[in-house]
């Protein structure tokens, strides 16, 4: 499963000790920059750096990091071939060709268009793989503390987080014990997948309930943060805050300079 | 002191069907109490009302004398004094790391960060889980798991812990490891209600047993109280402990006759024959022996052996016998025609205390201490008790022989001729001298024991 896989690389990754604060900073601050940027360069620069952060830094395997790449590339690519046919003005023509007798033009503006388009949707892509392998979703709500969240919402979070494996378990239980009594033709499938969904939502509501009377057991009372409770409080070290705004500095200084400069 | 009681407490579902039938129970402080009972025999239930998460359609329960307050003040109060373990740990593992579930109970109770920070390192040192802190729980074992549920009740410093079907799922180590801790916990003065089904867990560690069935209690006593009587037992749908079985087939063929037995020790002795009675025994061959040849008997490293050709009057060797096949030195033999009998000869049991973790567990121990104690004593077996004391021995890299089952075990060793060495954690030494004591008036035998 691959929810499990990435839960356990953000639990087991080089970059796990690392504040999560700063790589939130990080994550958050390239994605801005990159989205704010007018030109592809900014954002390849700051998908090359999430990269290599992920794949030298963190230390994680090349394969699992592409096989999740693989979705946003394929997007980019999709826009950037629709867009560069289908946008932009008819007298500036790079490439024409033909297909079925139908004359098929990519327009200057379109290809430009679509390559700003494809360099973002990887380069932000890449910022959140970063954010999400190497930091645990338990620091993250640390993390969200911190951004002020308040505390029923982080509280609320934690909970879904944790039952989310419970039910992920329970989901698979059930639709292995569906497939070991045989499969059928694809309308049983759909009959037997609705059947499974209905279930899983009782017993959610099940769980539900059984979770409010272990909490009560514990003497809640919904007013306290019960949750609330954290140990070791790290201290940002200087340097690191220092070089990551550094970077965010430079990054935002190409930005501008590379303002409205097209590549093609 | 009954530490809570129940008078005529009957529950009925909102569908009108009645899952306790006006029934009465007490347990007293500092107890052991197992609700045994078949599935669907309303023992949940009735662990539900123990912490007023159920109230009684009638009757009334009553903690340390005082009937059950069912407002807010005096559900925090019950649920402060009764934890509750439940049985299945997905239930009640709801934080995304081991340290905020366990810290869930203390935050609820308002204490400053200083103190839930002290009973979290506490509860989880207790359960050996100090190491899994930050784990999220769906990284954890099934027996893990219920470990850290565990721990998240200790922190709440409960006098009461009410466990619902403790074992179910778990595996034979897991189980042996909850019991211990459990009985840790019994060992500080925590009073235990536990329910199951396994009828051989009851019998060996449950002080009381009530047996439920259908809403209605059916019998309560002591276990022997309990399993003597075979037709309720069968009428409930539960079954003897596998000790009482074996050893009712024995007693129909008239290998034994003492008392049912409950735990292997009281097994062991109850078909432990004196020569004159049983006159074939399996031996070790301490030399190379042939058929029909005269051997000397006699324990040692706590086995039977042969003791060479020699049958002079040897003032040691007390027992001889006639060898029935060709063995070399260390292969089993049969041995008939056992005449005389063997000195009785028991090992002695030595204790050695190790501050429980509240006294600073294994780090307030002088490891140099306890190597001399081991060397001069030069024990054939070492057991170790509780957290601490299995910390200790760890540190000291040692093999422990016994870990689960300890006080039984060694006594069954002493039996055997060999000494052993106990390293009990905080309370439970009174509790291993107890039942050595409880041995030797029982059996009259002599096992000795230090400190």
């Amino acid at each position: 499963m691959i929810h499990s896989t990435i839960d356990t690389i953000a639990h087991t990754n080089r970059l796990r000790h690392i504040d999560t604060r700063l790589k939130v900073i990080f994550a958050i601050t390239t994605l801005l920059i990159t989205v704010a940027s007018t030109s592809p360069i900014p954002p390849f620069l700051a998908f090359l750096t999430a990269t290599i952060l992920i794949l030298f830094a963190a230390k994680i395997k090349p394969r699992t990091y592409f096989l999740l790449l693989l979705t946003p590339l394929f997007f980019g690519l999709v826009s950037l071939l629709l867009m560069s046919l289908f946008f932009g003005y008819a007298d500036s023509p790079l490439y024409s060709f033909e297909i079925l007798s139908h004359t098929f033009v990519v327009q200057k503006e379109g290809a430009n268009m679509g390559l700003l388009v494809a360099s973002r949707t990887l380069a932000g892509s890449a910022c959140l793989f970063f954010l999400a392998l190497t930091t645990p979703m338990t620091e993250l709500f640390t993390g969200l503390k911190w951004l002020r969240i308040p505390e029923v919402v982080i509280e609320l979070a934690m909970i879904i987080y944790r039952y989310i494996f419970v039910l992920l378990e329970e989901a698979e239980r059930m639709w292995l014990a569906s497939q070991m009594r045989g499969e059928g033709n694809f309308r049983t499938k759909v009959e037997v997948f609705s059947m499974l969904t209905s279930t899983l939502f009782l017993r959610t509501i099940h769980q539900g309930e059984k979770l409010f009377v272990a909490m009560n057991s514990r003497c809640y009372d919904g007013e306290t943060n019960s949750l609330a409770y954290r140990e070791n409080k790290t201290k940002i070290s200087t340097i690191s805050l220092f070089s990551i705004l550094l970077f965010e500095a430079i990054l935002a200084y190409v930005a501008i300079l590379t303002q409205n400069t097209a590549l093609i | 002191m009954n530490i809570i009681e129940a008078q005529n407490v009957t529950y009925k579902y909102p569908d009108g069907t009645k899952a306790l039938d006006d029934i009465n129970f007490s347990f007293e402080k500092g107890s052991i109490t197992a609700i045994l009972g078949q599935n669907g025999a309303g023992k949940s239930t009735l662990l539900l009302h123990l912490n007023a998460t159920l109230r009684p359609t009638n009757g009334t329960v009553y903690l340390k004398g005082e009937p059950l307050a069912y407002d807010k003040k005096g559900l925090h109060h019950i649920r402060h004094t009764v934890g509750m373990v439940f049985q299945n740990p997905d239930d009640q593992l709801l934080a995304p790391t081991v340290l905020q579930d366990v810290a869930f109970g203390p935050k609820n109770l308002k204490l400053s960060n200083r103190e839930i920070k002290q009973r979290v390192d506490e509860a989880l040192h207790l359960v050996g889980m100090e190491t899994y802190a930050d784990k999220p729980p769906h990284f954890l074992s099934g027996g893990q798991k219920k470990r850290v549920a565990i721990a998240g009740v200790i922190a709440m410093k409960p006098e009461i812990i009410v466990l619902d079907e403790p074992t179910a799922g778990l595996d034979p180590q897991g189980c042996a490891e909850i019991i211990e801790i459990l009985d840790e916990l019994n060992a500080d003065g925590k009073t235990i209600i536990f329910s199951t089904h396994d009828v051989d867990l009851a019998a060996k560690w449950a002080d009381r047993i009530y047996v439920l069935h259908e809403g209605k209690i059916k019998k309560h006593g002591s276990p022997s109280q309990i399993f003597a009587d075979h037709k309720m037992i069968t009428e409930t749908g539960l079954r003897l402990p596998a000790f009482v079985q074996t050893f009712r087939e024995l007693k129909l063929r008239g290998i034994s006759v003492s008392d049912s037995p409950l735990t292997m020790l009281n097994f062991v002795e109850s078909v432990s024959k004196p020569f004159d009675v049983l006159k074939v025994r399996c031996a070790v061959a301490g030399t190379d022996v042939c058929m029909g040849e005269k051997v000397g008997l006699d324990m040692k490293d706590g086995m039977l052996c042969t003791t060479g050709v020699d049958i002079d009057m040897n003032a040691k060797t007390t027992a001889f016998g006639r060898v029935m096949n060709n063995a070399k030195a260390g292969e089993d033999i049969v041995v008939s025609e056992i005449t005389g009998a063997l000195a009785r000869k028991t090992g002695d049991i030595y204790i050695v205390q190790i501050p429980c973790v509240i006294e600073g567990g294994s780090r307030a121990v002088d490891l140099e201490t306890i190597r001399t104690i081991i060397a001069e004593r030069s024990p054939h077996k070492i057991g170790a008790m509780g957290t601490s004391a299995k910390a200790v021995v760890r540190k000291i890299g040692i093999h422990c022989d016994f870990e689960v089952d300890v006080i039984q075990s060694s006594i069954l060793a002493a039996l055997r001729g060999l000494n052993v060495m106990v390293f009990a954690a905080g309370g439970m030494v009174d509790r291993v001298s107890q039942k050595i004591e409880g041995y030797n008036k029982q059996s009259g035998e002599e096992i000795k024991y230090f400190f």
